[in-house]
């Protein structure tokens, strides 16, 4: 195996079992992946298709009915692992009668983390995860998005090579999701490895090199996301400032024939409901107490 | 010397540590356990990922070595070849069991790390201070608050009663509440999910069991004080004088040896009761009878020589052979004491000069002091205390002119004969003693507590032990039932000794069908498989129920506390152990149990 493999499963396959041992259903099926160091993975599925499961049993949470999974060359199961993995659960499971303050202590003085250091960690992880102002409330109190901060500042605790992030964008609105995705690619600078599950195709999509998709616990697609979703045979062109009129559509029409294709469509393209939700925010912000109304700009 | 209400009955000592005892039934268990471990993962088609391989084949081996060692030694022991079972075979099979067992655990206790303990720990307390779950102890303020209503009030009883109401107020409450706070930590982290973010961080699985024991341990530590600090003001403000005069204090017993004499010779060892349990031996009453009850004294603190007195206290039991009209009528018995110094070839002139001089105290004690010797007869009744204060002058005499090489015999014999024809008298080492001094009440009362927190922990233990498999309400449950079964401990003995009232259950329910309480079952077929299966049901009970269950009376000192009598240190100590080992299994237990829970929602 070379050193540049974090991540390595061969032929895992889980089937949760009854009591009695009977099989009930099967969540993966023999699934071999292989996850090298800097990458950002993103392993798609509907519902139900065996993410968590998948996650779940490279942390040695679950035990693999069969095959087996590796991480840093030694086997899931292997607790010392766990000090160079940040891990952002589906949803954040933190002891809610603690505070964001409690709550990072508590899991550095799991890592075995100094006073000192933890004390530090902590005040950067809050401010990084913009809790600053919440610190001392308890997490009961906090919303979906903030447990969702905190979760994240949780898994970075310890500074880990590699980042597992279950659904990191569920529960965050759009600049939280934003912000996500600005940290993982952050993250990926930092040399660190980010392995995310999502069924939100846009987030996978925009964070994503490589993806693997999962449907009824069987990997029915793997490869890059580049060129996964190029297609290969259409010509996009944008340009600004330019009036739309008849005589450009059949200026263009013929040019573009002119070269043996054919032209589709020509017309305003349309933003993204991200792209203009994120403006309203930032023009909000810059100008409080105004509203935003586009059709007078 | 009137009766002292005050009585200490042990009834049953505790037992000494049987350290071969202990190893053999944790051998035993180990078997069972790896026997279970086989079933469940190699025959059910489980694969137990989290088990290294290298533990599979420690345990396969085990169980190779162990296993065959078992049916060789049944197998001899049903042919009856070599006597009696090999029980050295069967040791050697515990042994293997428990070796193989017991090295995973012991090699996975140096990846502890105290500040991960102590950092789930603390996370149990905070879990309680935050959730405010220590609200519901001020219930028992409000006991004390009404207590004084409802309790029948006699000046002389006033200690002892509020000791009782005080621990019987306050077990019930700790140890429930203790049990189902340590019973759901684990199982609500796994419901809640939080233990998957515990478990995605370097943490043991078993850390994360020691750490929950220690944290709830640590929470009850401080409840109980503080507790026993509030109940210990109750007890100590307005005290009744008489009271205070009665209870409130610790004596200090000096106990002796205790040996049996008939017809002058000291190879006798008393005589059976038929009740099992009786701890006493008995020696046989009427001016005839030789027997004896001798408690030696080899070693006498030297202060004694300056007191005046000193007391000598005394609860024996009585045995009849005939009913008599009014059982609280006691029967008359003789006490002797002589030192080491008495002779009794003075005891002439020591007649004439007691008969000469009357028996004021006064000349008891200047007699004493001379011959040596000091005598008393009195009526006692069953089970009660009595003291007899004894002159100052035969200590004196006691420990004057020691001879430097040391004595061979004792410095102190206390001869005890019963006077009445048909009786028996019963007695047990501890069933007479000269009482030393008197210590504190209220660090006594903390000794006390010191009982009960073993208690807590024993519960604590178990229950945090059944969460790592079970649900936290039937965890809880089984925690009771544990110690339930342990307050339970001597009918269980009973029970599978077949010496209970009424046989084993079948036999009960045969018993039960015909309306027949008392003859002797014939023999038909139905008895006969009723009383097999009682057999096999007491087998059950005597190996694997029995030596599972703890025997919680060793750490109730309550009794102490309420009759004024300090706690021995000789007590605590080994309670202490008996804790350790006996919790130390369920630990085992729970850390293969912890080890191959798989965490899903
Ligand atoms: N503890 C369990 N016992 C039985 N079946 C389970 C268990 N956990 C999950 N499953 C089943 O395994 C399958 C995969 O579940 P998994 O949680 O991995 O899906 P997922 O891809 O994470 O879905 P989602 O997008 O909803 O989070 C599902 O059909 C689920 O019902
Ligand atoms: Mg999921």
């Amino acid at each position: 195996m070379s050193a540049d493999i974090l991540i390595e499963t061969r032929h895992l396959t889980k089937v949760y079992r009854d009591f009695w041992g009977r099989p009930k259903k099967v969540a993966l099926r023999a699934l071999n992946l292989q996850i090298e160091r800097g990458e950002v993975f993103g392993l798609l599925g509907p519902n139900g298709s065996g993410k968590t499961t998948t996650i779940k049993l490279l942390l040695g949470l679950l035990f693999p009915t069969e095959g087996e999974a590796f991480l840093f060359g030694r086997p899931a199961s292997d607790v010392a692992k766990n000090a160079r993995i940040g891990y952002l659960p589906e949803e954040p499971y933190l002891y809610r009668f603690l505070n964001a303050e409690e709550t990072l202590d508590f899991y550095g003085r799991l890592f075995n983390m100094p006073a000192a250091r933890r004390r530090q960690r902590a005040a950067e992880l809050i401010e990084l995860v913009g809790l600053t102002a919440d610190r001392k409330r308890v997490l009961r109190e906090y919303s979906k998005g903030m447990r969702q901060r905190i979760g994240l500042a949780q898994a970075l605790m310890n500074d880990p090579e590699l980042v597992i992030l279950d659904e990191p964008t569920s529960g965050l609105d759009p600049i939280g999701t934003r912000w996500m995705k600005d940290l993982i690619h952050d993250l990926q600078r930092r040399g660190k490895t980010v392995l995310m599950c999502s069924h939100r195709l846009d987030d996978v999509q925009d964070v994503c090199d490589r993806i693997a998709i999962l449907h009824e616990g069987e990997l029915q697609e793997l490869g890059a996301v580049r060129t996964l979703l190029q297609d290969a045979d259409r010509v996009e062109m944008q340009a600004s400032g330019l009036p739309l009129s008849e005589e450009l559509r059949q200026d263009l029409e013929a040019l573009v024939q002119k070269y043996g294709g054919r032209l589709d469509h020509l017309g305003h393209p349309t933003t993204t409901l991200e792209a203009l939700f994120l403006r309203i925010v930032a023009e909000s912000k810059a100008h409080p107490g105004r509203r935003y109304l586009p059709s007078q700009s | 010397m009137c009766a002292l209400p005050a009585i200490l009955i042990v009834d049953r000592e505790p037992p000494p540590l049987a350290w071969a005892d202990w190893l053999r039934v944790c051998g035993g268990f180990a078997i069972l356990g790896l026997v279970l471990w086989l079933v469940v993962f190699l025959v059910g088609g489980r694969k137990p990922a989290p088990t290294a391989p290298r533990r599979h084949r420690l345990f396969l081996a085990t169980l190779g070595l162990a296993l065959p060692l078992v049916g060789i030694s049944l197998l001899l022991s049903a042919t009856g070849q070599f006597g009696a079972t090999p029980s050295h075979l069967l040791t050697l099979a515990s042994g293997t069991a428990l070796i193989g067992v017991a090295a995973p655990f012991v090699l996975d206790l140096t990846r502890l790390r105290p500040r991960r303990l102590g950092a789930i720990a603390w996370l149990s307390i905070m879990e309680a201070i935050r959730r405010k779950v220590l609200w519901a102890y001020l219930v028992l303020v409000v006991v004390f608050l009404f207590a004084g209503w409802f309790i029948p009030y006699k000046p002389e009883d006033q200690v002892r009663t509020y000791i009782h109401v005080i621990f019987w107020t306050m077990s019930p409450l700790l140890l429930v509440t203790a049990g189902l706070l340590a019973a759901t930590a684990i199982p609500a982290d796994i419901q809640n999910q939080t233990m998957v973010t515990l478990l995605t961080k370097p943490v043991e699985r078993f850390e994360i069991v020691l750490g929950r024991l220690l944290g709830h341990v640590a929470l009850m530590t401080v409840v109980l004080f503080a507790l026993g600090g509030i109940s210990l003001l109750y007890v100590l403000r307005g005290v009744d004088p008489d009271a205070a005069f009665e209870s409130l204090r610790a004596r200090q017993p000096l106990y002796g040896q205790l040996v049996f004499e008939r017809g002058g010779r000291r190879d006798f060892s008393g005589e059976q009761s038929l009740r099992e349990w009786d701890y006493r031996r008995y020696i046989a009453g009427g001016r005839a009878s030789s027997h004896r009850a001798v408690w030696l004294f080899t070693d006498l603190p030297a202060d004694l020589a300056g007191r005046p007195s000193v007391p000598c206290e005394y609860a024996f039991g009585i045995f009849r052979l005939s009913r008599p009209v009014d059982e609280e009528k006691g029967i008359g018995c003789a006490l002797t004491f002589r030192t080491w110094r008495w002779h009794p070839s003075r005891e002439a002139a020591y007649r004439q000069e007691r008969d000469r001089h009357g028996l004021t105290p006064e000349v008891l004690d200047r007699l004493a002091e001379t011959y040596g010797i000091y005598e008393e007869s009195r009526v006692v009744t069953n089970k009660r205390t009595f003291a007899s204060v004894v002159p100052g002058g035969l200590f004196r005499n006691a420990l004057s002119n020691l001879p430097s090489e040391g004595l061979a015999g004792p410095l102190l014999e206390i001869e005890v004969r019963c006077l009445e024809a048909g009786q028996y008298l019963g007695v047990a080492r501890h069933d007479l003693y000269l009482l030393d001094d008197d210590g504190f009440f209220a660090s006594n009362f903390l000794k006390g507590l010191v009982g009960l927190w073993c208690r807590l922990c024993l519960v604590i233990g178990v229950a945090v032990a059944c969460s790592t498999y079970l649900n936290g309400l039937v965890a809880w449950l089984s925690s009771l039932v544990v110690f339930g079964l342990g307050l339970l401990l001597d009918y269980l003995t009973e029970l599978a000794r077949g010496t209970n009232v009424g046989g084993g259950p079948f036999e009960a329910f045969l018993r039960l069908s015909r309306g027949d309480y008392t003859t002797p079952l014939d023999l038909t077929p139905t008895t006969r498989v009723v009383s097999g299966a009682d057999e096999v049901y007491r087998w059950f009970v005597r190996y694997v129920v029995l030596p599972a269950v703890p025997d919680v009376e060793r750490w109730s000192w309550t009794q102490y506390v309420a009759e004024g009598f300090d706690i021995p240190a000789g007590l605590i100590l080994p309670a202490l152990v008996a804790l350790a080992g006996y919790l130390l299994p369920w630990l085992v237990l729970a850390y293969y149990l912890m080890k191959v829970r798989e965490i899903s929602a």
